[in-house]
Protein backbone atom coordinates (compact mmCIF):
# COMPACT_ATOMS: atom_id res chain seq x y z
CA UNK A 1 0.00 0.00 0.00
CA UNK A 2 2.43 2.64 0.76
CA UNK A 3 5.61 1.13 -1.62
CA UNK A 4 3.82 0.66 -4.69
CA UNK A 5 5.76 3.22 -5.90
CA UNK A 6 9.45 2.89 -4.79
CA UNK A 7 12.33 0.89 -5.86
CA UNK A 8 13.17 -1.96 -4.63
CA UNK A 9 15.68 -2.16 -1.50
CA UNK A 10 18.76 -2.98 -3.30
CA UNK A 11 18.31 -0.04 -5.24
CA UNK A 12 19.61 2.10 -2.15
CA UNK A 13 23.05 0.54 -2.27
CA UNK A 14 23.10 1.36 -5.99
CA UNK A 15 22.35 4.57 -5.74
CA UNK A 16 24.67 5.21 -2.75
CA UNK A 17 27.91 4.53 -4.92
CA UNK A 18 26.74 6.50 -7.63
CA UNK A 19 25.56 9.51 -5.89
CA UNK A 20 28.33 10.50 -4.09
CA UNK A 21 30.86 11.03 -7.09
CA UNK A 22 28.30 12.53 -9.32
CA UNK A 23 27.85 14.72 -6.51
CA UNK A 24 31.19 15.34 -6.52
CA UNK A 25 31.92 15.65 -9.95
CA UNK A 26 28.38 18.06 -10.32
CA UNK A 27 30.31 20.61 -7.99
CA UNK A 28 33.73 20.57 -9.61
CA UNK A 29 32.24 21.26 -13.00
CA UNK A 30 30.00 24.29 -11.31
CA UNK A 31 33.28 25.46 -9.56
CA UNK A 32 35.33 24.85 -12.73
CA UNK A 33 33.90 23.91 -15.42
CA UNK A 34 35.59 20.51 -15.88
CA UNK A 35 35.04 19.11 -18.89
CA UNK A 36 36.40 15.67 -20.30
CA UNK A 37 37.36 16.30 -23.98
CA UNK A 38 36.79 12.40 -25.27
CA UNK A 39 33.45 13.21 -23.95
CA UNK A 40 32.93 15.79 -27.42
CA UNK A 41 30.15 14.71 -29.49
CA UNK A 42 27.56 15.65 -32.32
CA UNK A 43 23.86 15.29 -30.32
CA UNK A 44 20.41 15.42 -31.70
CA UNK A 45 18.78 18.95 -30.04
CA UNK A 46 15.36 18.52 -30.33
CA UNK A 47 14.85 22.65 -30.48
CA UNK A 48 18.46 24.83 -31.46
CA UNK A 49 18.25 28.08 -30.85
CA UNK A 50 21.98 29.75 -31.31
CA UNK A 51 22.68 33.04 -29.49
CA UNK A 52 23.64 34.70 -33.19
CA UNK A 53 21.52 32.74 -35.92
CA UNK A 54 18.22 31.09 -36.66
CA UNK A 55 15.85 28.60 -34.65
CA UNK A 56 15.39 24.86 -35.98
CA UNK A 57 13.57 21.61 -34.96
CA UNK A 58 15.84 18.51 -34.76
CA UNK A 59 19.81 19.71 -35.59
CA UNK A 60 22.74 17.69 -34.83
CA UNK A 61 24.96 20.42 -33.06
CA UNK A 62 28.09 20.00 -31.43
CA UNK A 63 28.28 19.56 -27.27
CA UNK A 64 30.48 17.85 -24.67
CA UNK A 65 28.56 15.73 -22.70
CA UNK A 66 30.55 15.90 -19.41
CA UNK A 67 27.90 18.02 -17.66
CA UNK A 68 24.93 15.62 -19.38
CA UNK A 69 26.21 12.82 -17.98
CA UNK A 70 26.76 13.76 -14.33
CA UNK A 71 23.39 15.21 -13.61
CA UNK A 72 21.55 12.21 -15.32
CA UNK A 73 23.22 10.01 -12.75
CA UNK A 74 22.72 12.70 -10.25
CA UNK A 75 19.21 12.40 -10.37
CA UNK A 76 19.23 8.81 -11.23
CA UNK A 77 20.88 8.10 -8.34
CA UNK A 78 19.19 10.11 -5.97
CA UNK A 79 16.27 9.27 -7.08
CA UNK A 80 17.33 5.60 -6.21
CA UNK A 81 18.56 6.45 -2.93
CA UNK A 82 15.63 8.52 -1.87
CA UNK A 83 12.87 6.36 -3.09
CA UNK A 84 14.13 2.79 -2.47
CA UNK A 85 12.17 0.63 -0.06
CA UNK A 86 13.82 0.88 3.54
CA UNK A 87 14.89 -2.90 4.92
CA UNK A 88 11.33 -3.10 6.52
CA UNK A 89 9.21 -0.73 4.78
CA UNK A 90 6.07 0.35 6.38
CA UNK A 91 3.88 3.47 7.67
CA UNK A 92 5.91 5.20 9.71
CA UNK A 93 8.80 5.54 7.27
CA UNK A 94 6.44 6.36 4.69
CA UNK A 95 5.15 9.31 6.74
CA UNK A 96 9.09 10.44 7.64
CA UNK A 97 9.27 9.95 3.56
CA UNK A 98 6.53 12.01 3.50
CA UNK A 99 7.73 14.61 5.75
CA UNK A 100 10.96 15.04 4.26
CA UNK A 101 9.63 15.69 0.59
CA UNK A 102 7.15 18.50 1.86
CA UNK A 103 10.21 20.04 3.78
CA UNK A 104 12.53 19.92 0.87
CA UNK A 105 10.25 21.63 -1.73
CA UNK A 106 9.80 24.39 1.29
CA UNK A 107 13.21 24.99 1.08
CA UNK A 108 13.39 24.72 -2.75
CA UNK A 109 10.73 27.33 -2.65
CA UNK A 110 12.30 29.57 -0.25
CA UNK A 111 15.57 29.70 -2.05
CA UNK A 112 13.66 30.57 -5.62
CA UNK A 113 12.20 33.63 -3.66
CA UNK A 114 15.24 34.57 -1.97
CA UNK A 115 16.89 34.13 -5.53
CA UNK A 116 14.18 36.23 -7.33
CA UNK A 117 14.03 39.19 -4.86
CA UNK A 118 17.91 39.47 -3.92
CA UNK A 119 19.89 38.08 -6.95
CA UNK A 120 20.34 38.89 -10.33
CA UNK A 121 21.62 38.49 -13.79
CA UNK A 122 23.68 35.40 -14.60
CA UNK A 123 24.34 34.63 -10.45
CA UNK A 124 20.66 34.50 -10.79
CA UNK A 125 20.54 31.76 -13.35
CA UNK A 126 23.86 29.59 -11.62
CA UNK A 127 20.73 29.84 -8.51
CA UNK A 128 18.31 28.32 -10.70
CA UNK A 129 20.43 25.31 -12.30
CA UNK A 130 21.52 24.35 -8.71
CA UNK A 131 17.81 24.84 -7.63
CA UNK A 132 17.12 21.95 -9.75
CA UNK A 133 18.73 19.61 -7.85
CA UNK A 134 17.76 20.99 -4.13
CA UNK A 135 14.86 19.27 -3.82
CA UNK A 136 16.18 15.89 -3.95
CA UNK A 137 19.30 16.23 -1.98
CA UNK A 138 17.32 18.36 0.65
CA UNK A 139 15.20 15.25 0.46
CA UNK A 140 17.64 12.82 1.00
CA UNK A 141 19.90 14.58 3.95
CA UNK A 142 16.31 14.99 5.76
CA UNK A 143 15.29 11.60 4.84
CA UNK A 144 18.20 9.78 5.89
CA UNK A 145 18.46 12.47 9.41
CA UNK A 146 15.00 11.27 10.29
CA UNK A 147 15.36 7.38 10.13
CA UNK A 148 18.60 7.91 11.33
CA UNK A 149 17.07 9.97 14.68
CA UNK A 150 14.48 7.06 14.09
CA UNK A 151 16.82 3.99 14.94
CA UNK A 152 18.59 6.01 17.85
CA UNK A 153 15.79 6.87 19.75
CA UNK A 154 13.20 3.76 19.14
CA UNK A 155 16.49 1.25 19.89
CA UNK A 156 14.99 -0.63 23.05
CA UNK B 1 -3.83 10.26 20.51
CA UNK B 2 -2.76 8.50 23.35
CA UNK B 3 -2.56 4.79 23.59
CA UNK B 4 -1.94 2.18 26.23
CA UNK B 5 0.04 -0.26 23.47
CA UNK B 6 2.72 -0.76 26.17
CA UNK B 7 0.69 -1.82 28.90
CA UNK B 8 -1.20 -3.73 27.13
CA UNK B 9 1.82 -5.70 25.64
CA UNK B 10 3.28 -5.97 29.21
CA UNK B 11 -0.10 -7.68 30.18
CA UNK B 12 0.03 -10.55 26.95
CA UNK B 13 3.92 -10.61 27.68
CA UNK B 14 5.12 -9.75 24.36
CA UNK B 15 7.84 -8.04 23.56
CA UNK B 16 7.78 -5.03 20.58
CA UNK B 17 9.55 -7.46 18.11
CA UNK B 18 6.56 -9.99 18.03
CA UNK B 19 4.05 -7.63 18.07
CA UNK B 20 5.95 -5.67 15.72
CA UNK B 21 6.21 -9.21 13.38
CA UNK B 22 2.57 -9.92 14.34
CA UNK B 23 0.65 -6.66 12.99
CA UNK B 24 3.80 -6.36 9.91
CA UNK B 25 5.19 -3.12 11.00
CA UNK B 26 9.13 -2.56 12.48
CA UNK B 27 10.41 -2.32 15.78
CA UNK B 28 11.01 0.90 15.36
CA UNK B 29 7.10 1.67 14.49
CA UNK B 30 5.95 0.22 17.83
CA UNK B 31 8.58 2.07 20.05
CA UNK B 32 7.31 5.34 17.92
CA UNK B 33 3.47 4.65 19.00
CA UNK B 34 4.05 3.51 22.45
CA UNK B 35 5.78 6.70 22.94
CA UNK B 36 3.32 9.15 21.33
CA UNK B 37 5.73 10.33 18.30
CA UNK B 38 3.49 8.59 15.56
CA UNK B 39 0.04 8.13 15.40
CA UNK B 40 -0.70 4.84 13.31
CA UNK B 41 -3.60 4.56 10.58
CA UNK B 42 -6.61 3.14 11.20
CA UNK B 43 -5.90 -0.19 9.59
CA UNK B 44 -2.88 -0.59 11.93
CA UNK B 45 -4.99 0.83 14.91
CA UNK B 46 -7.22 -2.26 14.19
CA UNK B 47 -4.79 -4.59 13.43
CA UNK B 48 -3.21 -4.35 16.83
CA UNK B 49 -6.82 -3.96 19.19
CA UNK B 50 -7.16 -7.09 17.32
CA UNK B 51 -4.03 -9.12 17.95
CA UNK B 52 -4.79 -8.03 21.77
CA UNK B 53 -8.49 -8.75 21.68
CA UNK B 54 -9.57 -5.43 21.96
CA UNK B 55 -12.10 -2.60 20.47
CA UNK B 56 -9.56 -0.09 18.80
CA UNK B 57 -10.64 2.43 21.71
CA UNK B 58 -9.33 0.25 24.33
CA UNK B 59 -6.28 0.99 22.96
CA UNK B 60 -6.70 4.17 21.88
CA UNK B 61 -8.16 7.81 22.93
CA UNK B 62 -8.24 10.75 21.99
Amino acid sequence: MYDKILLPHRFKAIGLVLFLPSLGLGLLIMLTDLEFAFLDANVLSLYYHPFMGEASWFKMVKNNLTNEIVAVALILAGLMVGFSKEKQEDEYIASLRLRALQEALWINYAVLLLAMVAIYEQLFFQVMVINLFTPLLFFIVRFQWALHQMRRHHEE
Amino acid sequence: MKNKVRMHRADHGVNQAALADAVGVSRQTISAIEQGDYNPSVKLALRMADYFGLDVEDLFQL
